[in-house]
Order: C-alpha cells, then sequence, then structure tokens
C-alpha cells in the first residue's frame, strides 16, 4: 500500500504542478475556457485518486472545489479575483497534506478549515448567482461510407458533409484506404468514406436526420460519444491528427476508447507544454501510450551505459584502422554510426524544455509582488528551450534567488515608478536561447537598476576592493557575486542577507555556467546565464600539440586553416590575416610551454567567442571524436580552461577544452602582457 | 585474562632519492606501472598529468617535486601508487608517483619514535613518526596532509627556488 501511496503521491504532484501552472494562464485569459476545462478535470482525476488511495481530506476538498469550477464550466457563475486566489491557495495547502493526510500539524487542520469554508462561501455565491446558458454541446461521431453507386442514385456524398459541419463545429476524417490505382479506378464509383467529429447542440435524432434520405445507399452509423465538446480538448485532436489519411477508419470501438483516454491524458498531460514527444502514429489506435514514467536512476545508467558503448566504439574503431581485417572497418564504422544515434537518442531523452520551471517563477513572481505591494509581470520566452535534467535542477534555486532580488530590489513600487515616468506595472522578463555550445538565459527587469559606483563605494567599504583599483564595468558588476556583499540598504524578508549571489555564482559554475550582470540605472538589470548543453558527451574535433592530444567541442569550430610555421611568431598571441579578416590567433603551444620541435605546418581552428571569432594555433587536427566527459578532478579545478577529460580508443587521456573559458583567460593574460 | 590490543599496522614502504618513506597500505588501493600520462598544461609542476585508469581520470603527482627534490629521468622502477585518501570530508583518489616500492612492513606501534621537530629535513605534520628498520630510519608520512596542502614543497627552510622557479 505504501508503494502505491507513493506513486499516487508523485502523480499527484504532477498533477498539481499542471494544475497551478493552468491556473496561472487562466488568471491571465478568464475568457478560455480550454483553460477551465483543463482545471476542472485535473480536479476531477485528483478527487477521483485521492479517494482510491485513502486520501480522504483532500478528495473532500478537491470535490468542493471541483463543484466551484463546474458551476464555472458551465456558466453558472463567474470567476472573480476572489475565487483564483482561493484556488491556489487550498493547492498549496493540497501540496503540503498529501504528505499529511492525517493532518497531524495543527496549522494543517486549521487551515483546512478556513478553506473549506472559503469554499463553502464560493459555492453558495455562485448557486444564487442566475444562470441563464443552458449549453448542451455533446460530441458526436459519424461513420458514413457511402455504397461505391452513391453518385448513380444521385446523392452526393459531399453535400451530406456540409450539411452535417452545418450543425455545429466538426472534424472530418477522409478515409482514402480503398481507392484504387488509377487504372482500376471507376470515374462514377465511390471509393471514399468519411468520418466525422461534430460538436453540437443538436440532439441524436436531428444528426441521424442528415442521412434521412441517404440511407439506402450508404453505411451510416451516428452515436453520441461524449457530454461535451471534445473538439476543444487538445489531446483528442492530437489523437485525430496523427492518423495518415489513407488508413482505415477508427471504428467506434476505436474511438471510445480514444475519448477516454483523451479525456483522461488532457488531465494528466502538462497543459500548454510543447508536444515534446510526438506520439508515433500507431496503426491501431487501441494501444495509444504517448508517454510513460521512468525513474532517474534508470536514466542515468541508460547514459553511463552508453557512454561506456562510445568509449569502447572508439577503440574499436582504432583496432579496424590498425588491422586490415575484410569487413572489420565497415563494421567499426556502422557501429559507429548506430552508437552515435543510440547516444543522440539517449541524450534526448534527458533533456527537458524549460518550461518545466516557469510555473514556479510565476507562482513566485505573482506571490512576492503581492507580498510587496509592486505590479509586476512576468514574461517568459523560448521556454521550448531544452537542458539536461540534471542542468534544469540545480540552476532552479540560482534563478529563484534572482528573481526575488528582481522584484525585491529591482523593480521600484508603483508609486515610485510613475515619479519617474515609467509605467506603474514592472516587468521582468526571462528569455532562453542556445548559442554555439551554450544555452544562454536571460532575466531583465525594467527596475531601478544599479549604480556600479555604488557597488565600488561598498565594495571598498567592505574590504573587498583597494580604493585605488581600476576596474571595467563589467568587473565593477562582476563584484556582486563576491562572498559578503550585498547591496541592500535595508536587510528584508526576502533577500539581502549578504549571501546569495555569491552562492549563485557558485552553484552556476558547479556546472560549468557562467553568470554576469548588466545595468543601467533608472533603466533595469539583465543577469545572463551561461550553461553548457549537456554534462556528459560532447562531439569534438581531436588535436594535437607536440606529444598531446586535445579535445575542442565541434560546435565552436568554425574553420581550419593552415599556415607555414615559420610564419608563426613564437608569441602567445598576434594577429594574422586570413580570408582577407585580421584574427587574432593564440599560439597554444607556447601557451601550454610545449618546447618540443615544431612541425613544419601549423593549424589555425578559427573558433568563435563571444561577438568575435579567433584563430587556435594548434600542431594538427587528427579527426572527430565524441568525447565523454570525465572530471579532471578537485587537483584541477582551477584549470577552468579544461571542461574535463575524456579517454581515447587507445586508453589514453586527453584534455577537453571550454574554448569560451580558454579564450578569455588568454585575452586577460595578454591584456595584462600588454600593461607591463 | 590477558587483554591483547592490536598495536602494528601494515604500511608500504617506497623510495624517493635516497630515502625510505612509509604510508599506511589502508590508504594504498594499488600500485600501477608507469603509462602514458597525459600532461595538463598550465598545472602547478608537481601536477605530471593525468591517466586513465580504468574509465576514470586519475590525477597523478610527481611525489619527488611535490617533496621538493629534484626531477630526475623515470626509470623502470618507477611507479604510481593509488592513494585513496580523505580530505576535508571528501573522497579523493590520486595517483603519487614514487622512485620505486620496497614492501609491505608490519610496523609495531611500540617502535615508532617522535618524528625530530630540529634536524629534520621536512616541516613538521608531514611526518607522523620514524621506526629503525635493518639500520635504515623509514619516514611514517601523514599522507593526507602532504597532498591536501596548498604548499609547493614539504621541504623545511630550502630556498624558495622550487616556487620562484616555476610561478
Amino acid at each position: 500500500m505504501d508503494h502505491l501511496q507513493g506513486i499516487f503521491i508523485a502523480e499527484a504532484e504532477e498533477l498539481i504542478a499542471s494544475l497551478e501552472e493552468t491556473l496561472l494562464q487562466f488568471d491571465k485569459d478568464r475568457t478560455n475556457k480550454t483553460f477551465i476545462e483543463t482545471i476542472f478535470r485535473s480536479m476531477h482525476t485528483l478527487k477521483g485518486s485521492a479517494s482510491m488511495f485513502g486520501f480522504e481530506s483532500l478528495s473532500a476538498l478537491t470535490h468542493e472545489l471541483e463543484t466551484v469550477y463546474d458551476l464555472i464550466r458551465t456558466g453558472r457563475f463567474t470567476a472573480t479575483n476572489e475565487v483564483l486566489e482561493v484556488t491556489l491557495e487550498a493547492i498549496d495547502h493540497v501540496k503540503k497534506i498529501i504528505r499529511d493526510q492525517a493532518m497531524q500539524d495543527p496549522a494543517n487542520r486549521a487551515r483546512h478549515e478556513t478553506l473549506r469554508t472559503a469554499i463553502a462561501g464560493l459555492t453558495s455565491v455562485a448557486r444564487g448567482q442566475q444562470s441563464n446558458t443552458p449549453a448542451g454541446v455533446a460530441t458526436f461521431y459519424v461513420h458514413c461510407r457511402p455504397h461505391a453507386n452513391v453518385q448513380l442514385k444521385g446523392t452526393n456524398p459531399l453535400y451530406l458533409i456540409e450539411d452535417l459541419v452545418s450543425l455545429g463545429s466538426a472534424r472530418v476524417l477522409p478515409h482514402l484506404h480503398e481507392v484504387p490505382p488509377l487504372d482500376a479506378l471507376d470515374p462514377t464509383g465511390c471509393y471514399t468514406g468519411f468520418e466525422v467529429f461534430l460538436a453540437s447542440k443538436n440532439t441524436l435524432d436531428e444528426v441521424q436526420g442528415v442521412f434521412i434520405f441517404a440511407e439506402d445507399c450508404c453505411d451510416v452509423t451516428v452515436e453520441k460519444i461524449a457530454d461535451s465538446d471534445l473538439l476543444l480538448v487538445p489531446e483528442f485532436i492530437q489523437a485525430l491528427d496523427i492518423k495518415p489519411f489513407g488508413a482505415a477508419p477508427f471504428g467506434l470501438p476505436a474511438i471510445r476508447h480514444l475519448v477516454t483516454q483523451a479525456l483522461r491524458a488532457g488531465v494528466t498531460a502538462t497543459a500548454g507544454a510543447p508536444a515534446a514527444t510526438a506520439p508515433a502514429p500507431a496503426a491501431t489506435s487501441k494501444n495509444h501510450v504517448t508517454s510513460i514514467r521512468v525513474s532517474s536512476d534508470k536514466l542515468d545508467e541508460l547514459l553511463n551505459l552508453v557512454s561506456e558503448l562510445v568509449t569502447s566504439q572508439a577503440g574499436l574503431t582504432l583496432l579496424a584502422a590498425r588491422h586490415d581485417v575484410p569487413g572489420l572497418a565497415n563494421l567499426a564504422e556502422n557501429m559507429e554510426k548506430i552508437s552515435r544515434r543510440l547516444r543522440e537518442n539517449a541524450f534526448s531523452i534527458c533533456l527537458i524544455p524549460i518550461d518545466t520551471l516557469v510555473t514556479r517563477f510565476q507562482r513566485l513572481v505573482r506571490d512576492l509582488s503581492k507580498e510587496l505591494g509592486k505590479e509586476i509581470s512576468f514574461s517568459a520566452e523560448g521556454v521550448e528551450t531544452e537542458l539536461d535534467k540534471s542542468i534544469i535542477e540545480s540552476i532552479t534555486d540560482p534563478i529563484l534567488h534572482m528573481l526575488r532580488n528582481c522584484i525585491d530590489h529591482g523593480i521600484e513600487s508603483p508609486a515610485e515608478r510613475e515619479a519617474k515616468g515609467k509605467p506603474r506595472q514592472g516587468n521582468i522578463r526571462m528569455k532562453a536561447f542556445h548559442s554555439g555550445t551554450s544555452v544562454y538565459i536571460q532575466i531583465a527587469d525594467d527596475g531601478k537598476g544599479i549604480d556600479a559606483e555604488k557597488i565600488r563605494q561598498k565594495a571598498i567599504a567592505k574590504g573587498l576592493l583597494l580604493a585605488d583599483t581600476v576596474l571595467s564595468e563589467k568587473e565593477t558588476y562582476d563584484l556582486i557575486f563576491k562572498p559578503g556583499f550585498s547591496t541592500a540598504e535595508q536587510v528584508t524578508d526576502v533577500s539581502g542577507r549578504g549571501v546569495g549571489m555569491d552562492i549563485v555564482k557558485r552553484n552556476i559554475e558547479a556546472i560549468h555556467g557562467e553568470v554576469s550582470i548588466a545595468s543601467r540605472v533608472h533603466e533595469g538589470t539583465t543577469i545572463t546565464i551561461r550553461l553548457p548543453l549537456t554534462l556528459s558527451i560532447v562531439d569534438g574535433m581531436r588535436v594535437r600539440i607536440a606529444s598531446s592530444e586535445y579535445i575542442l567541442p565541434l560546435t565552436a569550430v568554425d574553420k581550419c586553416y593552415e599556415i607555414e610555421t615559420h610564419k608563426l611568431r613564437q608569441e602567445h598571441a598576434q594577429k594574422i590575416e586570413f580570408d582577407g579578416d585580421l584574427l587574432p590567433v593564440f599560439n597554444l603551444r607556447q601557451v601550454f610551454h610545449e618546447d618540443e620541435p615544431r612541425p613544419d605546418i601549423t593549424q589555425v581552428i578559427k573558433v568563435q567567442y563571444d561577438e568575435f571569432p579567433v584563430g587556435l594555433a594548434v600542431d594538427a587536427v587528427v579527426g572527430e571524436y565524441q568525447a565523454v566527459m570525465k572530471p579532471l578532478g578537485s587537483f584541477y579545478e582551477n584549470r577552468e580552461e579544461f571542461s574535463g577529460a575524456t579517454i581515447l580508443g587507445d586508453g589514453t587521456v586527453a584534455l577537453v577544452m571550454d574554448i569560451h573559458k580558454l579564450v578569455r583567460q588568454l585575452i586577460d593574460e595578454n591584456r595584462l602582457l600588454h600593461q607591463h | 585474562m590477558e587483554t591483547v590490543t592490536v598495536t602494528s599496522q601494515s604500511y608500504l614502504t617506497f623510495w624517493l632519492d635516497d630515502e625510505l618513506f612509509a604510508t599506511s597500505v589502508a590508504d594504498v588501493s594499488e600500485i600501477l606501472e608507469l603509462s602514458k600520462i597525459t600532461k595538463v598544461p598550465r598545472a602547478p609542476h608537481f601536477m605530471r598529468g593525468v591517466i586513465n585508469l580504468r574509465g576514470i581520470v586519475l590525477p597523478v603527482v610527481d611525489t619527488r617535486l611535490k617533496f621538493g627534490l629534484e626531477k630526475i629521468p623515470d626509470t623502470v622502477d618507477t611507479c604510481i601508487l593509488v592513494l585513496n585518501l580523505t580530505i576535508d570530508d571528501q573522497q579523493i583518489v590520486l595517483g603519487a608517483i614514487v622512485d620505486s616500492v620496497q614492501e609491505v612492513l608490519e610496523i609495531d606501534a611500540a617502535r615508532i619514535q617522535p618524528a625530530p621537530s630540529i634536524g629534520s629535513r621536512y616541516k613538521s605534520g608531514f611526518i607522523n613518526g620514524m621506526v629503525k628498520h635493518h639500520d635504515q630510519f623509514i619516514m611514517l608520512l601523514n599522507i593526507g596532509l602532504v597532498f591536501s596542502t596548498e604548499e609547493l614543497s614539504i621541504l623545511q627552510n630550502t630556498s624558495d627556488q622550487e616556487s620562484t622557479t616555476h610561478s
């Protein structure tokens, strides 16, 4: 039973999360009926499974909430702010009592009663409101297969469809599977059947009436399949859409199955999430499983196995190259292709869209801005951007912290904003996007911004900075991430205890990410987080410098040039002309203190660094390599220019460069060199 | 009637230059032949690089350099001790290159003499004690401290040449 309850809790938490998300969407767009339907269905499912697993108090509470939303759904009650407020509170409460179902915590018990009264209050108000829309839309399923000679009898099946469609909103699926090849086709014959899903207020008899004169030349089935408008249920439409035109009709039993499934799926699927895993078109829609729940341990194990496979496969490729065994090279090449695809597949399984976090952020902005008496809107762009699940887990708290800072310190109070000539409502925008090997997440507010001079003064006052140090603007803002730095003049409940931003930075750096701040006084602050796409395998270019091999992430590599070594000066940095442009080139042989004899030809690899390209001079390009990332360990944790190491086919180790960090270090070092 | 307390412990002894050192066998998980070491550029000079230990990337320390001894070419006897240390509550595995390994010795705690605080080549703390064995003094190392220290050399009062040549 404990195990079952565990499953229920996991499922319920997912349900609650999606419920919360839909509620917040509904909060913005109160007229959207789909949201109400989704909310209602979620509550209904939650109630049902709660009572099944013996969570009685939970079930009772959701039942009452469900009643309210049923009234709203049927148009007998309007969703007011009060309703939403109570609902959100109730959901928070549900989150708590799901783990304390006996309500041993007296606070939970007290809140439970308050909420029940509040909900009962809503219902009684609702019952008092006059209802005037007896909307009884039902969905009908019509399957019509006109006989082959229907046209000879003077009936045009298309008119039948038109008549049907005029009764309400409809979705028509033609069935072309019986259409013969052109040479066998009788132009007067009818080979097409169709299925219609009709959402209409008419009765079954009225719908059947359409076929009254066609009954003798068509096989017709008309059936009512739901008491609601199924065409508004995205899951149902999706299930219909995946069916190819050439396929056979669904048939009534399959449709019935689909209906129950769609109604259920509409509850479990996170509403609003993009259909990331497109369901495979099943020939029969019977076992229509769109997603399954897998424990993350199993996924981790899968990834480990894939990593091992990729490493062994590199060994095989090497062996095939060394021994001229007929067929072995082919086999190795094939294995490489398969393991690459397997790898990509396994990794895409572990990618989660940032979308999954947005609800939490929205909720935080909503609640906290109310609490602080500020008016703030939150918008998120690029939420479909995907990141490794482990990365998503590690960035949630840092982002929440930064949002808290934005709300607490960044955005001014409405009055202050008006005085400055800004709109009353503040704005926080989150934007996520891909660029090269990285994913960027930006959080921008249009608040009061951070005064660089103030930071400087404060850093000096706190002894973090010497008074005569000259810092660039970026370096000044980086001071915010120093331990023991907090810009808040007053410590509030929400943020500003002087711990935080340094921890944010540390957490992000722990996953090889970076964070930076840019700000304009009175205009706002933008925080940018750069994150690696995945932590475990990178597609790389294998290069050699002296006797060591290195891996450069392929996504950063732009182009390779060959030059004669004597044209390269023995310096760390220089500018060389390629394709008519001067490219800053770093001689990695010099940078890495390699003094073995130089080869005659040097390869210059053009890589993309931030906004401008940079060349890296290496001895040779060896080839492509799928690098399984291994940590370098704490002894090398200061060597940021290497994001890790990988094991090559022959068992030796190659270092994987973090081009972004390497180039930044080189630029900084050379600036210092020139200053001296 | 008699209470027997286990007072002896097993130690692995190894040579560095002309001195014999010992570390508790509990810290050593295996001894490897020298294989190809991948250099990590721009790392401290005593960090020789990394090797592949059955799929794990293992950092390798040149113990001679860490001890402030001069660098010598590797020989057939040069080997890597794989050490399993707990440093700052963290489990750390690393390889330590030594000139050669000697033997595993059972050393009675009673025979351990305190390390001389004056006249020792090594800074106090790094040596737990000494034992005389076949006319040879063996230094019992506090190996966890040796490899967790930020200091470049554990030699006492030597000139700073090691650190200056490298910065």
